[in-house]
Order: structure tokens, then C-alpha cells, then sequence
């Protein structure tokens, strides 16, 4: 496969999004719209934490014109299991993340069509992650069917770099903790998704995702236990992976209370196939405040290449524990304030602002363990 | 799994008539309102990736920490 359909639709999408627009949503207002979001995550478990805050934007022009931005950083703590190291030495590992996408409605009489591109860039020190999409939405019935297609290229760059030892360097004063580029990993991945208004209190999206990966997939620091030795992971150089998703959303007025049902099937020619139910259940505290309880389940069955022990006559090795059959439960709760009270002080910038807190304790039975993950946010529209 | 799709894809189709924007008052509460979660499901989706076998359902698509 090569990212030629992808760089050739990028253009059209920039030079659509350019062009004047015919008409739009916002003209009547004259006025530009958007938000700004501010984030802290928190992610821990026995071998890693993670802190990553990030901001992101939305900025909406009357014509039509939409503009995406984000940043993120993570700061990732973490030993044995995840880094594959034999010990349990810790060390901290920072990644950036940024992303830029730029969208345009048409109109197109009694139908709306968006069509953007977005790219993505993600750096650590033995990583290198880029991504690029391109994707359309079509709007029907006064938005109450919006059909969506997105098409993304993923190239990323694999390295190995060392860590947790003291810093070595050779005569010439190379870092020998660096062994470099280790492989190359890309993929193709294709979303189609319906987004349906089914009635004044319901409504239900779905979709399909397609993902392709061929390269480099496998990690360069776990080590499998082959014939009593350790050997470096080795597993198939291309995965096709298939993910079908609902989410069904039922207001009930008389109680302000929302119900989210939500189900993903997934399965893949690496012999994985997972189940994953969600309920959320949404309580209005009045006009402005808003607890959620959360519950996730998920399950898979094993790839067909894991074991924990290898004989040395296998074609594929793994140390993954995702290649593993396990479950996990995740059951959370959110609340979420609006700031309206805020109207009358200095900060009555922040009055359209909503902030958010919410935990979350995660029930695995993978090798990684049970976890907390954690998020706080606000989010101001303008 | 693949029954439970195809009956909320019926109920989708049922849900062609089309409901005007002045009905969807309670679709606008922040109770309903899912684009809210984007921003948290995003990073949610991220450790999810890394930490299970399945991806998708959610618009990412892997890349660093082990998400391959």
C-alpha cells in the first residue's frame, strides 16, 4: 500500500476549505465561535504513571471554516512491564504531541457536507508517531443524520533507547543508550460512522473501522521466554483489524437523567477478538452541575502466537500482554459544574465555562494490574 | 454481537423522520451532548490502546507508548 490516495486528497480539502464559501450556518450571526480547553490526565498503575496535561482549541469562522488545535505532554514514569526491562528500575520518559486540523462546510442546499484534514505529530525519545486524515461529513435532515467517512495514513518511526542506567557515551562522545532506529510501522486506517437523531430524547451513532498495520510491530524492549532463554519479541508484519461500535443515548425528562449504552466487537487476523459493553448514567443537579457513574467491561481471547513459553520453533514470539486473554471492569464517576456563578465577579469570562472532574479505578486481570485513572478539565466556549 | 448491531442500526433507520431543531431541547443538554467528553475520551481511548488488544469504536489510531 502507498500514501498516495491521501497526499492526493489533501490538497482538495485545503483548497476547498480556502475557497469562498457559498453559505454557512454562522453567516446570520457574523460572529466567530469556538473553545478552549484545558486539561490535566493522570494515569497510575503498579509499573507506570503517567501525568499529561494538554490544551486544546476550536475556532469556528462565520463562513464555515473550522480550525483544530491541540498540545500535550506526557510524562511517563515507568519499569519493568511496560519498558521490558528484567529489573525494576525507573525512569521518566517525556512525549509531545501536537495536532493542527483545518474543516469547511458547503452548503449544498438542503444537505451540509464538512470535508477537513487534520495531522498529528507525537515525539519521544524512541519514537516518532505521525498521522495524517482526511475526512467528510454529510448533514441531512437539519442535522439530524450526519453520515461521516475519514481516511488516515499513520507513519511512525520505532527506535531504542535505554534507559534507567547511567549515561554512557563512546570517544566520541555518542550516546550509547541510543541504538537507534529499530523499524518503521505504518497503517491505513478508514472510519465510517452514522450519527442519528432518533427522536426528541434519543439518539445513536455508529460506526465501522477498518485498520490496517504492516511493518515494525512488534516492541524492541520485551524480551519472550524461548527455550529457557529470553529472544526478542517477533510478531506478523501486517495486521488487518476490525471494530464495529454503537452508542445509544436516551434523555429522560421527567428526572433529567441520561442513559449512554454503548458496545464495540472488535476481531483481527492476529486471532484477537474483544467485547466491550459501557453504561454510562448521566443526573442533572440542576441547570448546572451534572454526576456520572460510569461502568466498562471488556474481554478478549489471545492472539494465536502468544504463550508464555516458546519451544524456539515458533515463526512468532511476544511478551505482550495485550496479546494475552484477559478482562478488565472500569467503573467511575464524574462531576461536572458550570460556571455561571462566576457571572457577576472578574471572572466572568469563565461564566459559559464548564469544569469537570472525574475517577476512575480500573479491575484488570493482565499482567499490568489494576489502575486509576483520573481527569480533570475546564472547558470555556466563546 | 453482530444482532445487537443490526438492531440498532433498525432503530436508526426508524429515526429517519426527521426531528426538527426546535424538538431537541433535551439533545442539547450536556446530559446528551458527547462532543463535551471528546477532550477526555481522547486521552481515555490513548491508555486503552495500551493496555488492550482491541482499538477503535473511539477515532484512534495508535502511535507511541506501545500502542502498536
Amino acid at each position: 500500500m502507498s500514501a498516495r490516495p491521501t497526499t492526493r486528497l489533501l490538497p482538495l480539502v485545503l483548497a476547498l476549505a480556502l475557497v469562498p464559501s457559498l453559505a454557512s450556518a454562522d453567516e446570520t450571526t457574523g460572529t466567530w465561535t469556538g473553545a478552549v480547553e484545558l486539561r490535566g490526565n493522570y494515569y497510575w498503575e503498579t509499573s507506570t504513571r503517567v501525568m499529561a496535561p494538554e490544551v486544546r482549541a476550536r475556532l469556528d469562522s462565520p463562513e464555515g471554516v473550522r480550525v483544530d488545535a491541540g498540545y500535550l505532554v506526557d510524562a511517563i514514569t515507568s519499569a519493568s512491564i511496560a519498558a521490558g526491562v528484567q529489573e525494576d528500575i525507573r525512569f521518566t520518559e517525556v512525549r509531545h504531541q501536537g495536532h493542527l486540523g483545518v474543516s469547511r462546510e458547503l452548503d449544498l442546499g438542503d444537505m451540509r457536507l464538512r470535508l477537513g484534514a487534520t495531522g498529528r505529530l507525537s515525539h519521544e525519545p524512541d519514537y516518532l508517531a505521525t498521522a495524517i486524515t482526511t475526512y467528510g461529513a454529510l448533514a441531512l435532515n437539519q442535522r439530524a443524520t450526519i453520515l461521516s467517512a475519514s481516511l488516515t495514513y499513520v507513519h511512525d518511526g520505532v527506535g531504542m533507547v535505554l534507559q534507567g542506567g547511567e549515561r554512557r557515551v563512546d570517544d566520541t562522545g555518542r550516546d550509547l543508550s541510543d541504538r537507534g532506529r529499530q523499524g518503521q510501522l505504518e497503517a491505513f486506517t478508514a472510519v465510517l460512522t452514522w450519527n442519528q437523531v432518533l427522536s426528541p430524547v434519543a439518539t445513536l451513532v455508529t460506526s465501522y473501522q477498518l485498520v490496517h498495520n504492516w511493518g515494525y510491530l512488534q516492541n524492541p524492549y520485551r524480551r519472550a521466554r524461548v527455550a529457557g532463554g529470553l529472544a526478542p519479541e517477533l510478531h506478523p508484519s501486517e495486521r488487518t483489524r476490525h471494530t464495529l461500535y454503537g452508542r445509544l443515548a436516551y434523555f429522560i425528562p421527567a428526572t433529567s437523567t441520561a442513559i449512554h449504552l454503548g458496545y464495540r466487537a472488535y476481531l483481527d487476523d492476529w486471532g484477537i477478538g474483544a467485547i466491550t459493553p459501557e453504561l454510562r448514567l448521566y443526573q442533572m443537579l440542576g441547570p448546572s452541575a451534572l454526576v456520572r457513574l460510569r461502568w466498562r467491561y471488556y474481554d478478549q481471547v489471545e492472539s494465536f502466537f502468544y504463550s508464555t513459553d516458546y519451544v524456539g520453533e515458533e515463526l512468532f514470539v511476544t511478551a505482550d500482554q495485550k496479546m494475552s486473554r484477559f478482562s478488565s471492569h472500569m467503573v467511575g464517576i464524574q462531576l461536572r459544574v458550570g460556571l455561571d456563578f462566576l457571572s457577576q465577579t472578574p471572572l466572568s469570562f469563565l461564566e459559559r465555562a464548564w469544569l469537570d472532574m472525574s475517577f476512575n479505578y480500573w479491575f484488570q486481570t493482565s499482567a499490568f494490574g489494576n489502575a486509576v485513572l483520573a481527569q480533570t478539565g475546564i472547558r470555556a466556549p466563546f | 454481537m453482530f444482532r445487537a448491531f443490526a438492531l440498532l442500526s433498525l432503530l436508526a433507520l426508524g429515526g429517519c423522520v426527521s426531528v426538527a431543531p426546535y424538538e431537541r431541547e433535551y439533545l442539547a443538554s450536556p446530559a446528551m451532548d458527547m462532543e463535551l467528553e471528546e477532550g477526555e475520551n481522547d486521552f481515555a481511548s490513548h491508555v486503552f490502546d495500551s493496555r488492550e488488544g482491541a482499538t477503535g469504536g473511539h477515532g484512534s489510531t495508535g502511535g507511541g507508548c506501545g500502542c502498536n
